[in-house]
């Protein structure tokens, strides 16, 4: 018979993986990225002895500290995007102190990015919204299925476990080269932080709860800062785009 | 009292007095915070907790002590290393107050950024000295985009530069990866510690904390956020400062403990070692070579020698050495020194101060940085030469041509400042001569006696860092 969370669980991770390099709605992304804290969550759960009692469930605490994280990252970024979605066609009060000359030089910007962002849309929309990722993909997981099995991290000799590790980690690094966004860049960042806890999971160790727990406020520091970096980018500039970076 | 109890109590003591160190510089980040909108007491809460930090230094006796599981430990190493580090956090601070007003988080910035270095240095949990770099990095990036102060009422009319979000993005996502590298070789070493039979763990985990180490460093081809962080199109690159100057010897520190830990990291990875050998002198040449052409501003090319010390350090880390590891952390505290000293003249030179101080400051960074006879970093390159040369000769070459080339980048892009004329600012425009301020003038002054005084006499530092290499016992 087919064991479902262990088959079910790493399946789980390396489809929250292919989600996340291929597409590029926060909609779809975000919760990608909850599931992904959630399935590696169980994952770590299944790894480590149960050392606490929620709601009639013998949980461990490094799981309570993965949803919880989870959680509070994903909803941190999907209330951002959405304050910066609404915020559309709202003038900020930072524009609103803008002098004329600065007006304009901002209006002259953003032109530019729309017009640069629908060029790149019209030119190259094929390769970069689903060749590039879908070679990435494919690299990931020829490169993920080699290093797991020269290299095979889990103690428990699990297939599919050792696989998800690197797979995470190499989407997570593949998000980060193919963004063009600040949301994905900071989505790749979290994916690739996620990969600490899969190891650790794949190598049934426990760093400690006061690691564990240093980790998870990191991670929820870094979502913050994360968020806090997109209202301030979007307030000056009116867009998320790295190309606005880039441009100055 | 019983036995037990006095030495409970001496522990609970010790445990009070290291906590206050890490916990100090973030209380005083967080009333900095709250005084943000006034300038003048949040500088005031920093100076005061700067002394509060000094005084604990001097008065806090070497030990053991910890909270929840976290064990932390002052020694001599450590207690040298957070003497150093309030010299960058002190010149920052100064610069903002007296200088050049940068953004109303600045005071915060660089109290938070003191307090996870001192968290780096104290805790004997590789895992939580990992995160706190992390977290440093992560509050220096937001620092980089905080808001310049304005008066009640007063409007920013101009368009506010994107660079700044570029080179805060850079900087997290660098911070962020190298952890992600150092957290995963920290993983594999301690999973070799249990399993010592597998010996590839052994070799990816030295691996992971090369990469890692190489990105927090800034080693060539690491290398291009270190230059938008000194250079980040707004401010006086004082988030450079924070970072060279504070983390970077706190991520040195991290890897010596990381080594003193683990011996065979070292030791059984002849091939590794070399590699990082090669990696280190390679970063250290080719840095040098970009410092040396480079065409842009004067601050990234201070920026570009630094990248190319990083290499030199990360050769002496890797050197298994124990003059290498040493001359290592030597070189890495010096930044304290040396960045603080040259960041600040080479600002007011090219705001068209003329003052011998400042000039003199800049020529005694440059020189200290590259390791010229009787400076400070002479004191510390030493002992990387001698390093190199047991090594082999091919080493040593390698290594004073990065030397000879870093001080040819020094004479090209520095030295037409020196005799540039009081009324005539780098840039070629008409400038006033700009006289610095006393304290300013006085905090040179102090850096640029350091930097002579530690290279004519560097034995207290040689000994001390000496003292605990050699404890090691096991290197070369």
């Amino acid at each position: 018979m087919i064991d479902l969370a262990a088959i079910g669980i790493p399946g789980g991770i390396i489809l929250t993986g292919v989600l996340l390099v291929l597409l590029r709605d926060w909609r779809f992304t975000v919760p990608a990225l909850l599931a992904q804290y959630l399935l590696v969550g169980l994952l770590v759960g299944g790894s480590v002895p149960a050392d606490t009692r929620l709601l009639g469930f013998d949980l461990s605490s490094s799981t309570l500290l993965q949803v919880v994280t989870g959680l509070t990252v994903a909803g941190l970024f999907a209330t951002t995007s959405l304050r910066l979605e609404r915020a559309r066609g709202i003038v900020s009060d930072y524009e609103a102190e803008l002098d004329d000359f600065a007006l304009a030089a901002l209006r002259r910007r953003q032109r530019l990015a729309v017009r640069t962002a629908a060029e790149n849309t019209s030119r190259r929309a094929v390769v970069l919204d689903y060749l590039l990722p879908g070679t990435a993909l494919l690299i990931s997981g020829i490169a993920a299925y080699a290093l797991s099995a020269a290299y095979p991290v889990s103690v428990r000799g699990e297939g599919l476990v050792n696989f998800s590790f690197y797979w995470v980690i190499l989407c997570g690094v593949f998000v980060l080269v193919l963004a063009r966004d600040i949301i994905k860049l900071s989505e790749g960042l979290l994916v690739t932080l996620n990969g600490l806890s899969l190891l650790l999971a794949a190598l049934a160790t426990r760093g400690g709860l006061l690691v564990e727990g240093l980790t998870a406020a990191i991670t929820i520091g870094l979502a913050a800062a994360l968020s806090y970096l997109w209202v301030a980018m979007y307030e000056r500039r009116r867009s998320l785009s790295l190309e606005v970076l880039r441009d100055e | 009292m019983s036995g037990d109890a006095v030495s409970a109590w001496k522990y609970y003591v010790m445990s009070s007095l290291l906590l206050a160190l890490i916990f100090a510089p973030a209380i005083g980040a967080a009333v900095a915070f709250i005084l943000r909108g006034r300038q003048l007491l949040a500088v005031a809460t920093a100076v005061l907790t700067i002394g509060a930090q000094g005084a604990l230094l001097a008065f806090t006796p070497d030990g053991r002590g910890g909270l929840l599981g976290l064990d932390l430990q002052l020694g001599s190493l450590e207690r040298l290393y957070l003497a150093f580090a309030l010299v960058p956090l002190l010149t920052a601070i100064l610069y903002h107050a007296r200088v050049a007003e940068e953004s109303n988080a600045l005071v915060t910035t660089a109290l938070a950024v003191n307090s996870g270095a001192s968290l780096v240095a104290l805790s004997q949990n590789p895992y939580a000295s990992a995160i706190s770099l992390l977290a440093s990095s992560l509050v220096l990036s937001l620092g980089l985009v905080a808001v310049s102060n304005r008066r009640a009422g007063e409007a920013v009319t101009t368009l506010l530069p994107v660079r700044p979000f570029a080179a805060a993005l850079r900087y997290l996502s660098l911070a962020t990866l190298a952890s992600v590298l150092l957290g995963v070789a920290l993983i594999l070493a301690d999973y070799y510690r249990l399993n010592p039979d597998q010996r590839g763990l052994l070799k990816a985990a030295f691996a992971f904390l090369v990469c890692g180490l190489a990105l927090r460093l800034g080693v060539v081809p690491f290398h291009y956020w270190l230059a938008t962080l000194f250079d980040p199109g707004r401010g006086s690159g004082l988030t450079g400062l924070l970072a060279v100057g504070s983390l970077s010897g706190a991520a040195v520190l991290f890897a010596a403990h990381t080594l003193a830990g683990l011996p065979p990291l070292l030791l059984q990875n002849d091939l590794a070692r070399l590699a990082t050998q090669g990696l280190g002198m390679g970063g250290a040449i080719l840095g040098a070579t970009l410092a040396y052409a480079g065409a842009e501003r004067r601050t990234r090319i201070l920026a570009y020698l630094y990248v190319a010390d990083a290499g030199v350090v990360l050769f002496g880390l890797g050197s298994g050495t124990a003059l290498g590891l040493s001359g290592a952390l030597m070189t890495a505290f010096g930044y304290s020194l040396s960045v603080p000293l040259f960041l600040v003249s080479l600002n007011l030179v090219e705001a068209g101060a003329s003052a011998l101080v400042v000039r003199a400051g800049l020529v005694v960074a440059g020189l200290s940085l590259v390791g010229f006879v009787p400076l400070y970093g002479f004191a510390a390159r030493y002992q990387l030469y001698a390093a190199a040369a047991q090594l082999g000769w091919g080493w040593l070459a390698a290594l004073l041509l990065a030397s000879l080339l870093m001080l040819a980048a020094v004479a090209r892009h520095f030295t037409p400042l020196l005799f540039a004329t009081a009324t005539t600012s780098s840039t070629g425009q008409a400038a006033s001569d700009l006289r610095p301020d006393l304290s300013v003038t006085l905090l040179l002054l102090v850096l640029l006696a350091s930097s002579i005084a530690l290279g004519l006499y560097p034995a207290p530092l040689t000994g001390v860092i000496g003292q605990w290499v050699r404890g090691l016992g096991w290197l070369l």
